[in-house]
C-alpha cells in the first residue's frame, strides 16, 4: 500500500532562500496570489518568531495532503478496549475520511478493517456500535466473521473455480497496537511501533493511568458536537492556556457567584501557574500544575481516593497523579483530566468532536459519576464553557476568507521557553509551546522540511 | 368533567407560558417554574439511568441556575450575538394523577438563529431542534410547578451544534 509523499509546497528553508523573511513576508502581506517563482511556505519559524499560513488551514489541497501524508501515515485513535469488552463486540470509526470497524473476534483480538464488503463495496455495517457472530452485508448477504474472514457466499457456485473466498476477507488496517488500553491503528505497514510514536507523551499517559487507583477504565458515551471549521482550530485550543479568561469569561464569573460549584475551574485574565509542554512527535500538553476535582464528590471520599493513591504510589506521585493536564497525542486525540476528546475531520471546514467521558470501575463509583457530571456540564454538548470554543472556531473558519491576512502568529513564549532533551520544550501556562510542537511536526511528515526533527 | 377540562387547559397554559417565557429570554421567570427539587433532561439515551450515564444536559434545579446567570447576567461569547428562539409545543397530551400531580407528553420544535454578520459561520441560518417532550408537574399555590422535564431530541445520538441557550 505505497503512498507516496509528495510534498505540496515547497517550504523554502531558511539559509536557502534568496529572500530575508521580512522580505518575503513584507511581498506577501496583502497579496492575495503567489509571487512569481517564489512559492509560500506553510510554516516560518526564526528564533523570534513562528508563523502559520492561514492557507494550511483554509485550503482543500492542504486537507487532502493531511489525509494522505498524516491520517493514513501514522497512529490514529481507533478505541478504548473498554468499548470492546466481549467477542463480537465492534464499533463503526474513522480513519481519517476511511470507514473502519474495530472488532473484537472470538479469540479475543481486536480487527480494524474497511467498513466495505469486498463484492460491490457496499457498506458493511449501518450501526454505531453493537455485538454481532458475523457481518452480513445487506445488499447480497456476504458474511464476514468479525476477524475479517469472509465465511459465506450465497450462491458460491455461481462463482469460476478460482475464486476462493480466502482471498476475499474485508480489507484490514495492518496495524493496530495497544498501550494502555488506548486502541490504535495505522494504515501504514511500516510505521514506527506504537510506544515509540508515543515517545515523551507517556510518562503524562501512565500518570492517567495511574488514576485508576487499582481499577479499570471504563468509556462512557461520548458526548459529540460539531462545527463548520478546520481540525486544526480544535486541536490547538486544547492545550491553549491563553484563551480561557477571555472566552470562558462568563463561565468563570458564574463559578464565582456560586461557591462549591465548580471549585478552582475558573482562572483569573492570564493565568501563570502550570505549565505547558511541546514534545518530539507533535504532541503536546497542558499542565495546570495541581488537582482540579469534582464538587460533585463528597470530601470523604476524595480523600478516601486519594489515601488509595498515596498507597499505590508515594504521596508525591499521588499528587502528580491527580495534577490536571491535557495531552494531545498527535495528530487527533486528547487525554484529558476526565474525558478522551477524539477531534474527527470530515472536510477541510468540517469537524465533529466526540469526547468520551472516562469512568473507573473497581474504585468508590462516586469518584467516576461525580466526575462525569463535572465534564458533562462544563465541556458537554451544551458545556458552559466548552459551547464558547466552538463559536471562536466558527469566526476563525469565517475569518479564513480573508486571504490577503495570510500568516497567523505563534510566537508567544518563543525564546523564553526551558528546552530539554529529546525536542521537549517547557513553556509558561499561556505559551504556544504545544502549538509549535505540533506544527514542526506537521512540517515534517507534511514532506515539507528537508531534515526531519 | 368541568374540573377536568380546567386541568387541561390550565397545563396547556402553563405549558405555552413556559415556552413562551424561553423565548422572551426571561429566563429567572423561567426558572420560577421550577419546583426546587426539580431536574432537567436532556438524554442522550432516553432509557439510560441518568445519574451513571453520559446525558446532553442532566441537571438539578441548583445547576440551572448557573445556567441562568451565565446568559441572564453575564456576556456569553457564544450568546454574543444572542439566538432569536421560537419554541413550538404541539400534539399536547395531559394525565392528572394523583397527590395535586400531573404528566404531560408534547411534541416539541425550536427555531433558533443568531444574527449579526449573519453570513459567517455559526451565525445566519435557522437550526432547529426536534423532539419530544415529557413533563411531570405537580400543584403551586393556585399554578403548577414542574417536578422534571425530559427532551428526547430526534438527534440525540448525532453531534449537535450550538446548545448555548435554554431549549
Amino acid at each position: 500500500m505505497g503512498l507516496i509523499c509528495k510534498p505540496i509546497n515547497k517550504l523554502l528553508v531558511l539559509s536557502d532562500t534568496k529572500l530575508e523573511v521580512h522580505q518575503l513576508l513584507e511581498a506577501t502581506l496583502f497579496n492575495t496570489g503567489v509571487e512569481k517563482g517564489v512559492e509560500l511556505p506553510y510554516v516560518v519559524e526564526s528564533t523570534d518568531e513562528f508563523l502559520v499560513s492561514t492557507a494550511a488551514y483554509r485550503d482543500s489541497a492542504v486537507f487532502e495532503a493531511e489525509l494522505a501524508n498524516i491520517f493514513y501515515r501514522t497512529w490514529i485513535y481507533v478505541a478504548h478496549e473498554s468499548e470492546l469488552n466481549n467477542p463480537g463486540d465492534f464499533k463503526s470509526t474513522l480513519i481519517g475520511l476511511q470507514p473502519v470497524i474495530v472488532a473484537r473476534d472470538q479469540n479475543g483480538q481486536v480487527n480494524v478493517f474497511l467498513n466495505a464488503c469486498r463484492h460491490r463495496g457496499s457498506i458493511l455495517c449501518r450501526e454505531e456500535r453493537g455485538n454481532t457472530r458475523v457481518f452480513n452485508c445487506p445488499y447480497h448477504g456476504w458474511a464476514y466473521r468479525p476477524s475479517g474472514e469472509l465465511i459465506g457466499i450465497p450462491g458460491e457456485d455461481r462463482y469460476p473455480p478460482s475464486f476462493s473466498k480466502k482471498d476475499h476477507g474485508l480489507i484490514s488496517v495492518p496495524r493496530v497496537e495497544n498501550y494502555g488500553g488506548l486502541i490504535f491503528a495505522s494504515l501504514n505497514p511500516d510505521v514506527q511501533s506504537l510506544e515509540s510514536f508515543l515517545g515523551r507523551a507517556k510518562p503524562h499517559i501512565d500518570y492517567w493511568l495511574k488514576r485508576c487507583a487499582g481499577g479499570r477504565y471504563r468509556t462512557g458515551t461520548s458526548y459529540k458536537y460539531g462545527y463548520d471549521g478546520n481540525w486544526k482550530f480544535q486541536a490547538e485550543n486544547v492545550y491553549d492556556g491563553y484563551h480561557a479568561g477571555f472566552v470562558h469569561r462568563s463561565a468563570y464569573n458564574t463559578f464565582r457567584k456560586f461557591e462549591g460549584s465548580f471549585t478552582g475551574r475558573h482562572y483569573g485574565v492570564v493565568r501563570s501557574d502550570g505549565h505547558t509542554r511541546g514534545l518530539a512527535g507533535g504532541h503536546g500538553t497542558l499542565e495546570m500544575g495541581k488537582p482540579l476535582e469534582s464538587d460533585f464528590i463528597s470530601s470523604e471520599a476524595k480523600a478516601a481516593y486519594f489515601q488509595k493513591l498515596v498507597e499505590l504510589n508515594n504521596e508525591t506521585d499521588a499528587h502528580e497523579i491527580l495534577s490536571n493536564r491535557h495531552v494531545l497525542l498527535f495528530p487527533n486525540v486528547v487525554i484529558m483530566d476526565f474525558n478522551i476528546r477524539v477531534i474527527q475531520p470530515l472536510a477541510h471546514d468540517r469537524t465533529e468532536v466526540y469526547s468520551y467521558p472516562m469512568l473507573i470501575d473497581g474504585i468508590d463509583e462516586s469518584i467516576s459519576y461525580g466526575r462525569m457530571n463535572d465534564v458533562q456540564t462544563r465541556v458537554g454538548v451544551a458545556g458552559m464553557v466548552g459551547a464558547d470554543d466552538v463559536d471562536v472556531f466558527h469566526g476563525s473558519q469565517s475569518a479564513l476568507h480573508a486571504t490577503g491576512a495570510k500568516w497567523l502568529n505563534l510566537s508567544r513564549g518563543l525564546g523564553k521557553e526551558e528546552i530539554i532533551s529529546d525536542g521537549e520544550r517547557i513553556g509558561a501556562f499561556s505559551d504556544e509551546t504545544p502549538q509549535r510542537a505540533f506544527w514542526r511536526h506537521w512540517q515534517t511528515v507534511m514532506g515539507l522540511t528537508k531534515e526531519g526533527e | 368533567m368541568g374540573e377536568q377540562k380546567n386541568v387541561q387547559s390550565e397545563i396547556t397554559d402553563f405549558l405555552i407560558l413556559e415556552a413562551r417565557l424561553l423565548d422572551d429570554w426571561k429566563l429567572d421567570e423561567w426558572l420560577a417554574l421550577y419546583d426546587d427539587k426539580a431536574i432537567y433532561w436532556i438524554p442522550i439515551d432516553e432509557h439510560s439511568d441518568p445519574n451513571i450515564s453520559p446525558s446532553i444536559i442532566y441537571e438539578k434545579k441548583k445547576i440551572l441556575l448557573l445556567r441562568v446567570e451565565q446568559l441572564m447576567r453575564e456576556k456569553r461569547l457564544s450568546q454574543t450575538p444572542r439566538s432569536e428562539i421560537m419554541h413550538q409545543i404541539s400534539n399536547i397530551t395531559i394525565d392528572e394523577g394523583e397527590h395535586n400531580q400531573a404528566a404531560a407528553r408534547y411534541s416539541l420544535l425550536v427555531g433558533e438563529t443568531r444574527s449579526g454578520d449573519w453570513r459567517q459561520n455559526g451565525l445566519g441560518n435557522i437550526r432547529f431542534f426536534v423532539g419530544h417532550c415529557y413533563v411531570k408537574l405537580t400543584r403551586f399555590e393556585n399554578s403548577w410547578r414542574i417536578l422534571s422535564k425530559t427532551i428526547v431530541l430526534l438527534d440525540r445520538k448525532q453531534p449537535i451544534l450550538g446548545l448555548s441557550f435554554i431549549l
